[in-house]
């Protein structure tokens, strides 16, 4: 009998029959929460927002910093049966509370701090909905927690999704999409027996992202002491990973970078991290091979593939020791225990034989059921991830990159990936990014940002001799640009390839070609 | 950007340098497809490269022509002179 949590309430319970209430289960800047704690406040929540008038099929929109209550509020809000939309406290009053009345949210939950300039900015959208005061909820009186009641295929989490055509969409996850996550983020974090351990303690760097929530609710229930810090500092999040000898660190390769650019010093050195979880982002190995050498001990490697539209993660490569840290971090395989499965589709929707390329389809309980208002991109169950892979086997899959970052050269579609990866490995390069910027002649042409290695001589023939020996004559580079730095977008730092482009074109028009 | 006198040695090390061969692989005689593997845009993205380096443009028209590094040499030559 197939006993894996279907709902998020059933993943609590689980951790609640297992758990002791003594367990340190977060730590917020380094101070221990207990199971105890957390789920007194799940407890307390859920007494208020029951008083309120939460109930089964209600959405409660919530936006409040990093801290606790960002992790028990889903959990209380899924044991009344109603949904729940987070938004970052940092967007503009004004786009939270419309994007709440959007949602049709029935109530929307702000710190005491904010509450004054949200009600104002609702006031003027014209919001239905009713405030809630995250202070006065904590403060409600401990009673037993209710039964769960929400089932499986209920909606329970409204988020966006950039979509495969780069424009914003809203989706509901249900719970069972949620639970599938969970058990998703939990093979992620797991690199072996030592991550078992019971004083394992991982590092997170973004605990509020869609993602963020699923990977710290997955692995604590699971008995991992999830850690995060309050500020965006990567300074900051060394330290504390020091200060409670950190075993592993979750975070995208952007954030990664930016904490390979901190000094190293006595209360940041962080020896004891041996796991790293990456996602959201191509990884190069150029990345993996520089935080081995900053993280000596570093042994196990997990790179989550997947989509808001998939709940997250739902494929993975995982790379154990050195050696594996210099091949392709780009052979993915489906998380396995979850329950999902893959098809490699041509562009008639027929499915290519191994070894060949096509578009990523994926069905099973971590696929959302559509977006809300439209049913493109989903055929039967199937999602069409819009990305291009090359089949592997039934279970496994190439990354060769996002259908619509596919570069057009010449009537050729080069991927970016592929290019960055051999690029990242030439003499003297830091890191890089690849990007096709439109001309009239090539359609694209293929454009490499590097960032040499400081101190070292760099020449941008030595990309040029790097990638003429190892890639076909149409995939190498048209101009290798040197930047300073490679410009990130909002929210979890991925590459702004719109900024990258835009420098492209200036560069073109400056040149007069 | 400082730009360069042009002459066959600095044309030779900039199409060195663009393609991360030794200039000792450079002669005029040496063929941009065939022996240089570069295909017909990397030609235009090679110009890209020399043009900021000499200042000199090569109307597409002339493009299709040239065949060896030893052609590309002549018709910078050629414009610049025109552009002079």
């Amino acid at each position: 009998m197939n006993t894996a949590p279907r709902t998020l309430d059933e993943h609590y319970d689980l951790a609640r029959s297992k758990l002791r209430p003594d367990h340190t289960i977060l730590m917020d800047e380094g101070s221990p929460i207990s199971f105890q704690e957390f789920q007194v406040s799940v407890r307390r929540l859920v007494q208020a927002l029951r008083e309120a008038g939460v109930g089964a099929g209600r959405i409660v929109g919530y936006s409040v910093h990093n801290g606790l209550p960002a992790f028990t509020l889903p959990v209380a809000i899924s044991r009344l049966g109603a949904a729940c939309q987070p938004l970052y406290p940092m967007i503009p009053d004004e786009v939270r509370a419309a994007a709440f009345v959007q949602g049709r949210a029935s109530f929307a939950i702000v710190a005491r701090a904010t509450v004054e300039s949200f009600s104002a900015a609702a006031a003027t959208q014209g919001a239905a909905y009713r405030i809630l005061v995250l202070e006065d909820l904590l403060h409600a009186e401990d009673a037993p927690l209710p039964a769960a009641i929400a089932s499986p295929e209920q909606p329970f989490l409204l988020t966006t999704s950039s979509g495969t055509t780069g424009k914003p969409k809203a989706v509901f996850l249900s719970q069972r999409n949620v639970a599938s996550s969970l058990a998703a983020a939990r093979d992620l974090s797991s690199y072996g027996p030592w991550s078992d351990d019971p004083d394992y303690r991982a590092m997170i760097a973004f605990p509020q992202s869609t993602s963020g929530v699923m990977i710290l609710l997955g692995t604590a229930f699971l008995g991992v002491c999830q850690v995060f810090t309050r500020s965006l500092s990567p300074a900051r999040f060394l330290e504390i990973a020091h200060a409670v000898d950190a075993d592993a660190i979750s975070a995208p390769p952007a954030w990664l970078e930016a904490l390979l650019a901190v000094p190293v010093a006595p209360t940041n050195r962080a020896p004891s991290i041996r796991g790293v979880a990456v996602g959201m982002d191509f990884l190069s190995s150029s990345l993996l091979l520089r935080l081995s050498e900053r993280f000596p001990a570093l042994e196990g490697v997990a790179n989550g593939y997947g989509l808001v539209e998939t709940a997250t993660v739902f494929m993975r490569w995982k790379g154990s020791g050195k050696a594996s840290f210099e091949g392709s971090t780009s052979v993915l395989s489906l998380t396995p225990g979850v329950g999902n499965e893959i098809r490699v589709c041509d562009g008639e929707g027929q499915i290519v034989s191994f070894g060949e390329d096509g578009e990523l389809r994926v069905k099973g309980p971590s696929v959302v059921g559509g977006y809300l208002g439209t049913s493109d991109g989903f055929e039967d169950g199937w999602f069409r991830t819009g990305d291009i892979v090359r089949s592997v086997d039934a279970t496994t899959v190439e990354l060769r990159g996002r259908s619509k970052y596919l570069v057009k050269r010449g009537g050729k579609s080069v991927s970016p990936l592929v290019v960055q990866d051999v690029v990242d490995r030439a003499p003297g390069v830091l890191r890089s990014a690849v990007v096709g910027v439109p001309h009239p002649l090539y359609g694209e042409m293929v454009w490499a940002f590097v960032v040499p290695v400081p101190g070292v001589s760099f020449s941008p023939g030595s990309v040029m001799k790097t990638a003429r020996a190892e890639l076909p004559v149409h995939m190498v580079p048209d101009r290798v640009e040197v930047v300073d730095s490679i410009p990130l977008g909002r929210g979890v730092g991925k590459v702004d390839r719109e900024a990258l482009i835009a420098r492209g074109q200036a560069i073109l028009q400056s040149l007069g070609v | 950007m400082m730009q360069q006198q042009l002459t066959w040695e600095t044309c030779r090390d900039r199409v060195a340098e663009f393609l991360g061969v030794e200039s000792a692989e450079v002669a005029r005689s040496t063929h941009l497809f065939n022996e240089l593997a570069i295909d017909s845009l990397g030609i235009f993205s090679l110009g890209m490269h020399l043009i900021e380096a000499f200042g000199v443009k090569v109307p597409l028209s002339e493009v299709s022509s040239i065949a060896t590094v030893g052609d590309l040499y002549e018709a910078m030559e050629r414009h610049r002179e025109v552009e002079a």
